[in-house]
């Protein structure tokens, strides 16, 4: 029995089983970038996949392989990747074990050695933390609008089983978006400011910028896409009833230095869809629209109204302010705000990451300064101390 | 301003191609003054190469490491770089230029044609951990060439044992041992690349992982050469196996820097 333990010990802290470890972790990250992952906001990529691949699709759903990273096999894998690394580092910090060809020549080496191996069991550590107890939302604001953190106002929400509960008193206002432009065409500088308001703290107008995050009642707030919000109202003129009342947050397409801000609208008591394109500033060429500038200065929104086959029924142009009639209804543009989505993390893990990688990183340079201080000396072999090993 | 780069480029372009050209026939018919005039030619075409990439910096106002052509221009010359230093001091292994140099002009060439830009610095590359990322990146791939260079040459060595072209090569300890310490090199460096990298992403967007396709691909290359290190630490792996192991690291790196768009769209710009 005392033998069996001990051949598990030393099977858990083999060299073999780290590089059978190493080529599986390989082989399944290889995995996720052939098939298409679980995305953020959608599964489409994965229906097609599935459609193309009816026979391996249901293999692959089995293993969890449309969300390697979160699958059973991957978690397996880790959790025997940290053993390994531990129990390695035990066998050898306590001179039980030491392989054929690892001496101690140096102590250098040893300390970064096993340094090393202690930063990465931390790595994992910090990873298993985060996974563990961590919250990583998706939030869209627009300006003038206020966010209560409660799980359903997320627009994207991945979440630890063992998370900590909502704070439900924690409010964000979203209070201005600016954005400075080079030639009214490029952003160099996207600047949000915000209202912060929980139970026993109270900070009014943060400044958040892409790379600046922002911390409060220990969640970090990132700033992250912008787009324009156009408020939009509908009436049925006949009836003298109120359809729609709101600010709709038009998605933001990048195509290379052409940003396009437009989305579909979906109206219950319109049988065709409706398609709005935002011009922050335009000029007008015959027929043909063209934006001028990503800075609004004079606004239109051209309105497309298509059916089921994605034929054009309808379109016009709603200016600033104005109204056209469609059909039997009048659409308005009365207003125009920015919208800014942010990421909300919680992330307890991270200490743990941060102090783990830079001890990796130091220890590496500890392991290997012998043969990188030789790397560029002239005739090394003479005195080269380990051989390349 | 943008004229003058495009002039000092193609002279860059064209003393890499030059140099690569003598240093074949200096190689192959044991001509040892051509050789060691593309040595010159390679230094003088490095020089060019600074100045390009200085033109550059200037007209945009902001470190070339932004879009595909600025990457490859700057980490060419990170790459270039490192073999001058490394042949200069060692003496040795001047032959690992045929396989760097050639990577330097197609990446070169690659950037180029994908356009040459003058645009400000993005709100999301405003951060001081692009320029650390970037520049170890580079040097991580530079490394990697300059081993894998050696790795190739081991493998010829060793295969064309009687050929005298061969036989003026550094000895086969010589080319491993070259091999070995710069996978060391790219390794740290490599780490280095993907700690700033966890960090700007903590920032950029909140989170220090994403598993997007680059970051992973990139983690399935470290993961070889970690592979790599201990193969040869704790297995014996040396001289052909290692070699080997070289070779295919270095492809396998190189769908990182220019191949991960085949799998798929990535958030995280690429060379």
């Amino acid at each position: 029995m005392k033998n069996m333990f001990i051949k598990i010990i030393y099977w858990a802290g083999s060299l073999r089983l780290a590089l059978v470890l190493v080529i599986v972790l390989i082989l399944l990250s290889f995995t996720a970038l052939v098939i298409p992952q679980q995305s953020e906001f959608s599964s489409v990529d994965i229906e097609l996949w599935s459609d193309q691949n009816t026979g391996f699709a249901s293999f692959a759903g089995a293993f969890g392989f449309f969300s390697v990273f979160r699958s059973i096999p991957f978690l397996i894998v880790i959790i025997l990747f940290a053993v390994n690394i531990l129990t390695c580092t035990i066998l050898h910090l306590s001179g039980i074990k030491e392989s054929s060809n690892y001496k101690r020549k140096s102590g250098i080496r040893t300390i970064g050695f096993f340094l090393l191996h202690i930063a990465l069991i931390g790595i994992l550590a910090g990873g298993f933390i985060t996974t563990g107890l961590g919250k990583n939302g998706s939030i869209i604001l627009t300006e003038g609008q206020i966010f209560v953190n409660n799980k359903e106002n997320y627009i994207k929400l991945t979440k630890g089983s063992f998370s900590s509960e909502w704070n439900k008193d924690l409010r964000v206002r979203l209070s201005k978006v600016k954005i400075e432009y080079e030639n009214n065409v490029i952003p160099v500088k996207v600047l949000t400011t915000l209202d912060f308001k929980s139970k026993s703290e109270e900070k009014s107008g943060i400044d958040i910028e892409i790379n600046k995050p922002y911390s409060f009642d220990g969640l970090d707030f990132t700033q992250d896409e912008i787009g324009f919000s156009p408020r939009i109202i509908i009436k049925d003129p006949l009836k003298k009833k109120l359809m729609l009342n709101s600010f709709v947050a038009l998605k933001t397409f990048r195509e290379g230095e052409n940003w396009q801000y437009r989305d579909f609208l979906p109206l219950p008591f319109l049988k065709n869809k409706v398609i709005l394109t935002l011009f922050p500033d335009h000029n007008k060429d015959g027929n043909a629209i063209k934006k001028t500038s990503e800075l609004a200065g004079d606004p239109i929104i051209l309105f497309e109204e298509r059916d089921g086959k994605d034929e054009l029924v309808s379109s016009g142009i709603i200016p600033f302010r104005g109204s056209i009639k469609i059909g039997e209804y009048l659409f308005e543009f009365a207003e125009l705000r920015y919208w800014a989505s942010f990421r909300i993390v919680d992330d307890p893990g991270y200490i743990v990451f941060w102090i783990a990688v830079w001890m990796a990183v130091l220890s590496l340079i500890l392991r290997y300064s012998e043969d990188l201080i030789i790397l560029f000396k002239k005739d090394s072999n003479s005195t080269d101390p380990v051989r390349g090993g | 301003m943008k004229d003058l780069e495009i002039l000092l480029l193609w002279f860059t372009i064209f003393l890499y191609v030059v140099t690569f050209i003598f240093h074949v026939i200096g190689f192959n018919w044991r001509k040892a003054k051509l050789e060691n005039l593309s040595k010159w030619i390679l230094r003088v075409g490095f020089i060019l190469h600074s100045a390009t990439l200085i033109t550059h910096w200037i007209s945009s106002k902001h470190p070339p490491v932004t879009d595909t052509y600025e990457l490859n221009l700057t980490g060419v010359w990170f790459m270039i770089l490192l073999f001058i230093l490394f042949e200069y001091l060692r003496k040795a292994g001047f032959v690992i230029g045929l396989i760097v140099v050639p990577i330097s002009f197609l990446a070169l060439g690659y950037g180029y044609l994908s356009g040459v830009y003058i645009k400000p610095m993005g709100p999301a590359f405003q951060s001081p951990w692009l320029i650390v990322h970037v520049i170890f990146a580079w040097l991580a791939f530079g490394s990697y060439a300059i081993s894998t260079g050696a790795a190739i040459f081991l493998l010829l060595k060793e295969k064309k044992r009687s050929s005298e072209t061969f036989k003026k090569l550094p000895s086969s300890d010589e080319l491993d041992f070259t091999e070995y310490r710069f996978i060391v090199l790219g390794f740290i460096n490599h780490a280095i690349m993907i700690v700033s990298g966890a960090i700007w992403a903590k920032k950029l967007w909140g989170h220090y992982w994403n598993w997007d396709p680059l970051e992973t691909w990139s983690l399935i290359a470290f993961l070889f050469y970690a592979f790599y290190l201990h193969a040869r630490s704790f297995l014996n792996w040396r001289m052909g196996k290692s070699a080997w192991l070289a070779v295919a690291g270095l492809i396998i790196l190189a769908i990182s820097f220019w191949g991960v768009g085949l799998f798929g769209p990535t958030i995280h710009p690429g060379p």
